[in-house]
């Protein structure tokens, strides 16, 4: 063995001791002894070794960890306390006492920090002992342990030193409360001896010592509450008031708290608003005599005091909050009025409805509005006939609230006021909207009657899509009428699969309803209205009929209103509209028509984009028919382009142009991209198998990264697992960083490490995108050039650009960039970014395989990223 | 008996005491037993102006990135509150945030502390922010309520079930406010979402679901970093910085955020948001002051998946994925499904009739629990009525005992069985052990 190959073993040796203890958590006794007895062992193998020790040692781990507690480094030490105070044996008890013995210093404080923790009887001398050390650190922890203790004879060892020190007054205190849980009055006796010191304790101790003693004393406890309660020192009173939350459940106890509210405590406003609150929060209804009192408006206590005990009363959920809150809800006080508002507001039972009742048939204005503030926000509904009377109040604003009211909680009874509303004055918006309102609650489709044929979310363009028919149905069935687009929808119990992570999804929809069928496409966060399918009689009879009987604005008010449920009675009466003589009716209903919620109203909106009366008119139908044209999916994407090439002649304006070029261009590359599948879904790997480890999904894109750490020293290639197809048509954006070297394989061996076929060549500096490489002929397929080669080799070159040039212009460095690759028989073509770069027809079939494998390069260098996404194929 | 005689030096924060009793003489500081001449911050709120004796006064200890999101975007702007003390051992984020304090109110009051034992000394502060590491969470706290303060702690706020104990105690004993950062339990969509499954509208919920952080593991690094020079003492504190863990070489990196992921120091992937989630599922099921029973290992690096039954038969399960946004629940019952997450517009519910009074069910919160939303408006309330915070400390230490078994299950990789009334593992000495870990010299605090 030479002195190297020693080196390297004792290396290996060294590691692995560090790998045990870093990657997983070591628990072999006898190994982690070895590891501390080593005299090279790092320290951060000891203090490691040490932890791990604590949690699995026993008897010989004890005699290890204690020769460590006297060390010079207190880092040793304190790992063997750490180690020790976790192992439950005695013997842990016996080497620190002993060590006690021999310590000093912070050694020794740290031990008496581990006797305190372990809280062992046998320890009780040797605390004692060293409380009389010179060091006064370590008389502290010696203080500290014996408090920690909590044990009758420790207590006796400290109280000597109770009035002398705050030290002791601190760890008597803790003292006192672990004796509290098993004796608390020998604990309230321990307690009171703190309180009786009348020097050396801290004010904080000494407050917790008379909570204590409150606490542990019962009736006596009592007696001092009252005290502190009307202190004029707020912590003082703050621990009073924070024992009422802490004292056992007990109606006296809260008689005795209770009483001390009104009178005691009528000079000491801010404390008496606080017993008000912490009374509530005690929840004990012996509280609400005194709680009421002080609510009532001739307890002299000022708005907020009262309003607090009102608040309090609603806590506890009884009925005397209510007179007091209904006062305070008209308060001059704005802050006091909202509060109170609201607090009778999350008030529950008939006896807060009756008083908002009563509020609403007050004689103050003021009054009438909070009561019907309240009812709306309440949602009563045997607030409507209330309603209904102040819906011709002389106040303006409640006549508008009560109005909106109806509209929200009213029934078809209510059509007839609102009908006469309108009636009177067409130009009311609240009854307009109020009796739209009120219709939609009588356009909910039964069950049964609604059919969902198919539902599908997610990116359509790309085909990342998931069918979400079945969980859609189970909406509906359930009784909901709206279908918000959102990745909620793609699976029922919750969780959600997102279908095109990071894309902006769609919903589309195709379903039925009284057998007639309907489709839909809304974007992610939109939704599809199912309501109002069918107005129901009750509700469309009488609205019909003064609709058929009014004229002017009146007509035009009632037309607004039906037509709101965009349904199929509405799209009826508009197009009817959209041809009366009226001219005002006329454009009411075009604009109607136009701005119509599901695609249904299509045909109108082109009729109307093209000979509208008016300019703007057309312009608005234009609009109308763009959007509701992007809802119709199922429309064939040939047939909207032709739509779309109409409407390039209607358009008046240049934007409006613009935008519908935008939309043919758009629905162009959507007919492009007919026929390619996904070759990647955005979050795994599912589609690809090898590629040397370096392969990963982040944020919806495929890569993959060296680092100076990690660097790749070797060609690999990610294989597309999808088939070995023969003539394709390959598109994929890629990024990347300047020094990455990637590439597309083509017609490849399946083989993770080869390097085969033609590829599709591509370089973080731009030099070779667009080429076409080959292993056995590299650069072969120039960029800017149409290349042909005869089966006997020779290779004819006819230049369509400068490659240098071509390069130039098509490739932006350190960016997405777009590859496409056709592939068909003996030819391939390449495009960057849309244009040509490179054409090579290979007769020679030893070079130009039919079929083979797809994958993707990393090329072996310095550290580099590749980035791809959209990768998608379609077999020609 | 020569307790407090002499001002030896020690570590930690027990020696800070008895070096000022040792300057100033024990009266000026413990030995007062008159009442305090500053009288703290009191009174309801008023809405609008407060006037300056009214005022909350805050101190912060320990404010990174976390921390001044909270002071910058709930503090500062808050008329009720008054900060005027940061206490950081980071030189460069006590310059930091006193320049956003000062800039904020347009003095230079903010005064900077390396040593939390001078800050908490202040007769003049009602109420302590801290946003330290996982690590001192805490200790600040206790030793915070042990001066009188009240106490707003970020999360996760224990690093074992001891240390929990040790808070609730204290906020008791001292009779002090404690808000845990928890900031979803004042959050209207996760209250409504709550209410949803407290008012019985989702049927009987036998399910909840807690997002786990989609990233790190249930066992933590052990390695140390490289060591790298210590910088001074008034630039980082190292050793204060440690406070009661392990000691180890100084890297820039633990100071700057890098603590995460280190044993020492982090309560793993599983306390990264289930200190969050673990909490609002419990309040949900009106089980804040307890934790799951059973703790099945899951033989994965995240415990992703992990199904935790209630003593009334609840399950808890820990999942990585399932929502759009950060830290979301989600309650399944018999009768629909309510969930939410960080950003939802609103809770998605499994029939949109659930949020159909909205608005109702967060009134009525509000009034039968006094609470408000807002979770540094919750504290600031509590602060003044003295009532018990939403994220109180037993509802944040059930939670982290939560996260703590948990982690002792993945770490042993067995099942295990919780005792929530004893607060032990039954039947299993070893899981038994990880409970609580030894403090360094002079930094044990109870």
């Amino acid at each position: 063995m030479n002195k190297t190959v020693f080196f390297l073993l004792s290396l290996v040796a060294g590691l692995s001791v560090r790998a045990e203890l870093s990657s997983d958590i070591l628990l072999d006794e006898e190994k982690l002894i070895e590891i501390i007895g080593k005299p090279d062992t790092s320290d951060n193998d000891m203090v490691t070794a040490c932890q791990n020790l604590g949690w699995c040692g026993g008897a010989k781990a004890i005699g290890s960890l204690a020769g460590l507690l006297g060390h010079e480094k207190a880092i040793y030490r304190h790992a063997a306390r750490y180690g020790l105070e976790m192992i439950p044996d005695p013997a842990v008890e016996v080497v620190l006492i002993d060590a006690t013995g021999r310590l000093s210093g912070p050694a020794l404080v740290g031990v008496l920090q581990s006797l305190g923790n372990r809280g062992s009887e046998k320890s009780v001398a040797a605390l004692a002992r060293s409380m009389a050390d010179g060091d006064a650190a370590v008389a502290q922890a010696a203080v500290q342990a014996l408090g920690k203790l909590g044990l009758a004879s420790a207590m006796q060892a400290l109280k000597p030193g109770l009035g002398k020190c705050p030290k002791v007054a601190q760890a008597y205190l803790a003292g006192a409360k672990t004796i509290a849980r098993k004796n608390p009055s020998k604990a309230a006796e321990l307690f009171a001896e703190i309180r009786a010191c009348k020097q050396n304790v801290c004010p904080s101790v000494r407050l917790a010592a008379a909570r204590g003693e409150m606490l542990s004393s019962g009736k006596q406890g009592l007696q001092l509450w009252s005290e502190m309660i009307t202190s004029a020192d707020a912590r003082t009173s703050d621990t009073a008031l924070r024992v009422v939350l802490d004292f056992p459940s007990d109606r006296k106890a809260t008689a005795v708290f209770a009483g001390e509210l009104v009178v005691p405590l009528a000079k000491m406003p801010e404390t008496q608003a606080k017993l008000a609150l912490v009374l509530g929060k005690r929840g004990d209804t012996a509280a609400v005599p005194a709680l009421a009192a002080l609510a009532d408006c001739g307890s002299g206590a000022s708005c907020q005091n009262r309003l607090a005990a009102a608040s309090a009363l609603a806590m506890l959920n009884d009925p005397a909050a209510i007179p007091p809150l209904q006062a305070l809800a008209g308060s001059d006080d704005a802050a006091v009025a909202e509060a109170a508002k609201n607090d009778l507001m999350g008030f529950t039972g008939k006896a807060a409805d009756d008083a908002v009742l009563a509020m609403m048939g007050n004689a103050e204005a003021s009054i009438r509005m909070a009561g019907l503030e309240m009812a709306l926000r309440r949602r009563m509904v045997v607030a409507v006939p209330a309603m209904v009377k102040l819906s011709s109040d002389s106040d303006a604003k409640i006549a508008d609230a009560a109005v909106k009211g109806v509209g929200d909680l009213g029934t078809a009874e209510e059509i007839p006021l609102l009908l006469s509303l309108i009636r009177e004055n067409p130009q009311n918006e609240s009854a307009v909207r109020a009796l739209s309102s009120l219709c939609s609650r009588y356009a909910r489709p039964r069950g049964g009657k609604t059919g969902i044929k198919s539902a599908a979310y997610g990116f359509f363009e790309s085909g990342l899509t998931k069918d979400v028919t079945a969980n859609v149905q189970r909406l509906v069935d359930a009784g909901s009428i709206t279908i918000q687009s959102s990745g909620r929808l793609c699976k029922w119990d919750g969780f959600s699969e997102d279908p095109a992570p990071g894309k902006q999804k769609s919903l589309r929809m195709v379903y039925t309803f009284d057998g007639v069928e309907k489709s839909v496409q809304v974007r992610e966060n939109e939704s599809v209205h199912l309501s109002g399918e069918k107005l129901l009689p009750v509700a469309m009879d009488p609205i019909k009929a003064a609709y058929d009987a009014a004229s002017g604005e009146h007509k035009i008010a009632l037309l607004r209103a039906l037509i709101s449920l965009s349904n199929q009675q509405g799209l009826e009466i508009a197009r009817a509209a959209a041809q009366d003589k009226d001219a005002a009716l006329q454009e009411a209903a075009i604009r109607a028509l136009a701005a119509w919620r599901t695609p249904e109203a299509l045909d109108d909106a082109a009729r109307y984009a093209k000979d509208a009366p008016s300019e703007r008119l057309k312009i608005l139908a234009l609009r109308g028919f763009l959007r509701q044209l992007e809802m119709s999916f199922t429309i064939p994407l040939d047939r909207q382009i032709a739509m779309l090439e109409d409407a390039q002649s209607w358009a008046v304006r240049d934007e409006d142009k613009t935008l519908v070029n935008t939309m043919i261009d758009a629905a162009r590359k959507l007919q492009g991209e007919l026929g390619f599948k996904p070759m990647f879904d955005g979050k795994s790997l599912d589609q690809w198998k090898g590629g040397g480890g370096w392969w990963e999904v982040k944020d919806g894109i495929l890569q993959a990264q060296s680092s100076v750490e990690k660097p790749c020293t070797k060609n690999s290639q990610l294989i597309w697992t999808g088939g070995q197809p023969a003539d394709f048509e390959i598109r994929a954006d890629f990024k990347l960083s300047p020094t990455a070297n990637s590439g597309i394989q083509l017609r490849a061996a399946d083989e993770e490490f080869g390097d085969t076929g033609y590829q599709a060549d591509m370089n973080g500096g731009g030099d070779y995108v667009g080429f076409l490489y080959h292993p056995k002929q590299h650069l072969v397929g120039e960029r800017g050039a149409k290349v042909t080669i005869a089966t006997d080799g020779k290779k004819t070159v006819e230049r369509f650009a400068d490659a240098k040039e071509l390069g130039d212009k098509v490739f932006k460095k350190d960016d997405w960039n777009e590859y496409t690759i056709i592939a068909k028989g003996s030819v391939i073509t390449l495009y960057v970014n849309g244009m040509k770069t490179c054409e090579l027809i290979d007769h020679r079939p030893e070079m130009m395989p039919k079929k083979g494998v797809i994958t993707l390069q990393m090329h072996a260098g310095p550290p580099m990223k590749i980035q791809y996404r959209n990768l998608r194929i379609k077999m020609l | 008996m020569k307790v407090c005689l002499a001002g030896h030096k020690v570590q930690g924060p027990g020696h800070v005491l008895s070096r000022r009793q040792f300057i100033k003489g024990s009266a000026a500081v413990c030995g007062a037993v008159a009442a305090p001449v500053i009288i703290p911050a009191s009174a309801l709120g008023r809405g609008g102006a407060v006037a300056p004796s009214e005022r909350i006064v805050m101190a912060g200890i320990g404010l990174g990135g976390r921390g001044t999101a909270d002071l910058s975007s709930w503090v500062l702007p808050d008329p009720q509150a008054q900060f005027v003390a940061i206490c950081d051992v980071r030189r460069e984020r006590r310059e930091a945030i006193k320049a956003m304090t000062d800039r904020k109110y347009g003095n230079t009051d903010c005064k900077t502390y390396v040593d939390m034992m001078e800050v908490l000394a202040r007769p003049d502060i009602d109420a302590i922010l801290t946003a330290t590491g996982d690590r001192l969470h805490a200790t600040v706290s206790i030793l915070s309520m042990r001066a009188g303060k009240d106490v707003y702690t970020e999360k996760p706020a224990s690093m074992t079930v001891a240390e929990g104990q040790a808070v609730v105690c204290a906020a008791k004993q001292y009779g002090r406010v404690y808000q845990a950062g928890m900031q979803r339990l004042s959050e209207a969509n996760f209250i409504v979402c709550n209410e949803l499954l407290r008012l019985g509208r989702l049927g009987e919920v036998k399910t909840v679901y807690a997002h786990l952080a989609p990233w790190g593991n249930v066992n933590m690094e052990r390695k140390w970093l490289p060591e790298e020079p210590l910088p001074g003492a008034d630039e980082v504190d190292w050793d204060r910085w440690l406070g009661p863990c392990p000691w180890r070489p100084y890297n820039k990196s633990y100071v700057q955020g890098g603590w995460r992921h280190h044993h020492d120091f982090y309560t793993s992937v599983i306390g990264e948001w289930g200190s969050h989630t673990f909490g609002q599922c419990q309040a949900a099921l009106g089980l804040s002051d307890t934790s799951p029973v059973r703790y099945p290992y899951v033989p994965t690096p995240t415990a992703d998946g992990m199904e935790m039954p209630f003593a009334n038969g609840v399950t808890m399960i820990q999942k990585q994925e399932g929502w759009r946004g950060t830290c979301g629940v989600r309650y399944v019952g018999s009768e629909g499904w309510a969930a939410c997450a960080d950003g939802y517009a609103r809770p998605e519910v499994s029939n949109p009739a659930l949020l159909a009074d909205y608005n109702k069910i967060l009134q009525d919160y509000i009034t039968r629990t006094g609470h408000v939303v807002g979770h540094m408006q919750d504290f600031f309330k509590c602060v003044k009525n003295r009532a018990l915070a939403v994220a109180n400390p037993v509802t944040m230490h059930r939670s982290m005992t939560t996260v703590h078994c948990a982690n002792i299950a993945q770490w042993l990789k067995r099942d295990m069985t919780w005792d929530p009334v004893k607060e032990e593992f039954v039947n299993d000495e070893q899981a038994n052990r990880l409970l609580s870990r030894a403090a360094r010299e002079g930094w044990q605090i109870v």
